[in-house]
């Protein structure tokens, strides 16, 4: 579904934040990109919607060019849901208008339908009684899960998760994961950079670890974290079952 | 919540109650201060016969001494007004000088025509004609009326005042006769017209010879209080009422709310159109062309004073055209404005979080509709404050358009005290009505912000 062929990316001249990924995701499947910090990861995920343009390599999207001038970006981003570390939500909007904004003024959908839908989704991610609220009277995780809704009301083929939990109080990053479980079980495709190994090991189809701007290891997440081959994401793990 | 409303109320009543306590005393006050002492119908008399003998006694001319001695007022009734005055009613018998001079008017003048006079002073000459007067007076015929004068008690010494109404009436219209000599262009001599409307001092110092000092004005005995909120209405009657000098504030005020209205609109278009020019060039590198416009644009503008720019917009770019004045003002403040709204409309855009901008295009949208939708909403709200301050400022600053000769409020202010010489009331009634509307227009945009605010309550 999205095929990435050696991608190189560059802020400046001497940093080179990747150097040469490969990589195609399938359809259904489920990613979960791990690695240190500066890795590279949220950079290859932003790479993905071309938030961030790479500096060479291409990306296909469904078999569309998407690194091309001529692609209409923003309707290939209508596919890609986003949904980020801080949530990004609209505070001038309330959260029903947070979720039919984009809808409605894309012209997808008409403002009732927009509405119907929308109601739907805060049905599914718990908060059906904060329709007319601000996103500054929800909690952390309350947003983060308004945000994921504003993303599948476009009714997307591929959500991208950059870091979702890292912003969050701890007890708020279960209530998150289990919208993101919920969207796994259902088929969506989904991209997901995160720190939370447990998440990987239940829901990913496949781990990747990113380090110094490659893709170091992928494996399915038992062979991944049981035997990791890479030294790099052996030393990685060690340090995260220490803690 | 309640505890404290009925304690405001309580501070309230309390404040009304000393105000009105206060208000009363000093009318009781003014009421009890402002009557003269009583005086017997004799020494109300004393007080007449004085009173009309002081006319004379700051002109040395014998003409008006043989006039005030030949002039007796006969006291009818008396009454004591509330200005610490005795309103006196009075028959008094006097010369018919203004009927003399009038029928004499021309030897008068003739007496005064020969060469050597031509360079007296009005003085010289009274000193010349005093002499043929008193001759004349001589034979004077006697009239008879009955007057109101009246007598302010200022302390132990008394003022009299008769009004010129009065003293025309009593002296057989002195006053219209002095008035027609002063505008006499010719006499008659031996059949032949000669020429005077030149003769200035001839003409003052023959009309003059019978002047009486008095009081011009009737004296304000009231309490200082009293006399100042008279003298306040006064002032008031003076640079409003009369003449409806009013309308110059009123126009004045027109003027400036038209140029600054549209002055605003346009500094509104122009701003966020610059703003987001310069923004999108420094977010997405495109528009150079327009960016490098707008940055001499905002060089230009807010490098120069706003009074040169009217100047040049107007005497050098729209008087050539014939073009109207407001409308050269509306375009030079717009422009202005424009410069400064940019900058600050330009603040509230980058003041918006990039994650905003990123979700925005995440879901699908452009450039443009990301601004529009979800930029520009936040940004404005965040450049609320300065933005009225903006225009609290250009409101302000459309005073300068006087510069052009344009009658705006401040200018209204100053050709009023241009013609009545009073600079207080009318310069602090320029100030007030710039307060007023410049509080109006904060209270507004408070409005406008509490609305607005409405998302932030946590």
């Amino acid at each position: 579904m999205i095929e990435v062929k050696n991608l190189y990316k560059d802020f400046g001249e001497d940093i080179k934040v990747l150097r040469g990924i490969d990589y195609t995701i399938k359809q259904g499947e489920r990613i979960v990109i791990i690695g240190p910090s500066g890795g590279g990861k949220s950079t290859f995920l932003r790479c993905l919607n071309m938030l961030e343009v790479p500096t060479s390599g291409d990306i296909y999207f469904k078999g569309e060019k998407i690194t091309s001038p001529k692609c209409d970006i923003n309707a290939v981003r209508q596919k890609m849901g986003m949904v980020f570390q801080h949530f990004n939500l609209f505070p001038h909007k309330t959260i029903l208008q947070n979720i039919t904004l984009a809808p409605i003024k894309l012209k997808l959908k008409t403002p009732e339908e927009a509405e119907k839908q929308a109601r739907e989704l805060l049905d599914m991610i718990g908060l059906p009684d904060k329709a007319d609220a601000y996103p500054a009277m929800l909690s952390g995780g309350q947003k983060q899960r308004v945000a994921i809704a504003r993303s599948l009301a476009m009714n997307p083929e591929v959500m991208l998760f950059d870091e979702p939990t890292s912003a969050l109080d701890p007890e708020m990053v279960g209530e998150v994961l289990e919208i993101m479980k919920h969207l796994a079980e259902q088929g969506m495709t989904m991209v997901v950079v995160t720190h939370e190994m447990n998440f990987a090991r239940e829901v990913a189809d496949k781990v990747l670890f990113m380090c110094d701007g490659v893709i170091a290891e992928e494996a399915p997440p038992e062979e991944f974290f049981e035997h990791p081959k890479n030294p790099r994401l052996q030393q990685f793990l060690n340090g995260i079952t220490k803690k | 919540m309640k505890q404290t409303t009925k304690k405001k109320w309580v501070i309230a009543a309390c404040v009304v109650g000393v105000l009105a306590v206060l208000v009363a005393g000093l009318i009781i006050y003014a009421r009890t201060a402002a009557y003269a002492d009583e005086v017997s119908e004799a020494e109300a008399q004393e007080l007449l016969d004085n009173g009309f003998a002081s006319l004379g006694r700051t002109s040395k001319m014998k003409s008006v001494a043989y006039v005030l001695d030949h002039t007796k007022a006969k006291l009818i009734s008396y009454e004591y007004g509330t200005e610490s005055n005795i309103i006196i009613e009075c028959e008094v018998t006097a010369p018919d000088v203004g009927t003399l001079m009038a029928e004499h008017t021309n030897s008068l003048l003739m007496a005064t025509n020969a060469s050597e006079h031509k360079t007296k002073t009005s003085r010289q000459i009274n000193d010349v004609v005093d002499p043929v007067l008193c001759e004349l007076l001589v034979n004077a015929d006697t009239l008879t009326n009955t007057v109101t004068v009246e007598i302010f008690q200022d302390g132990e010494e008394y003022i009299f005042y008769a009004s010129d109404d009065v003293l025309n009436t009593v002296f057989g219209g002195l006053l219209d006769t002095q008035k027609d000599i002063l505008d006499a262009k010719t006499i008659e001599v031996d059949g032949e017209e000669i020429d005077i409307s030149g003769a200035t001092n001839q003409k003052k110092g023959v009309a003059e010879v019978m002047s009486f000092s008095m009081v011009s004005s009737r004296p304000d005995m009231s309490v200082y209080i009293v006399r100042v909120w008279n003298d306040f209405v006064a002032e008031f009657r003076l640079n409003f009422i009369e003449g409806a000098r009013w309308k110059y504030l009123t126009n004045g005020l027109g003027t400036t709310l038209l140029i600054t209205f549209f002055a605003a609109l346009m500094g509104i278009l122009l701003g966020f159109l610059v703003a987001i020019i310069r923004c999108t060039h420094d977010k997405i590198g495109k528009l150079k062309i327009l960016n490098a416009i707008s940055n001499l644009y905002l060089t230009v503008i807010r490098g120069t004073p706003v009074m040169v720019q009217l100047m040049i917009i107007y005497f050098v770019i729209f008087m050539p055209l014939s073009i109207n004045k407001v409308l050269a003002a509306i375009i030079c403040f717009g422009l202005n404005s424009g410069a400064y709204v940019a900058e600050i409309v330009r603040g509230g855009i980058m003041s918006i979080d990039q994650g905003q901008f990123e979700a925005g295009r995440s879901l699908g949208f452009n450039y443009t509709q990301t601004m529009f939708y979800i930029v520009m909403p936040q940004a404005f709200k965040a450049v609320l404050p300065a933005l009225a301050n903006e225009f609290i400022v250009l409101l302000k600053e459309t005073s300068v358009s006087a510069y052009i000769g344009i009658s705006d409020l401040a200018r209204g202010g100053d050709i009023i005290r241009g013609v009545t010489f009073s600079a207080f009331m009318p310069l602090i009634a320029v100030a007030l009505i710039y307060l007023v509307i410049v509080m109006g227009l904060s209270k507004l945009v408070q409005l406008l912000e509490r609305r607005l605010r409405k998302s932030d309550r946590g």
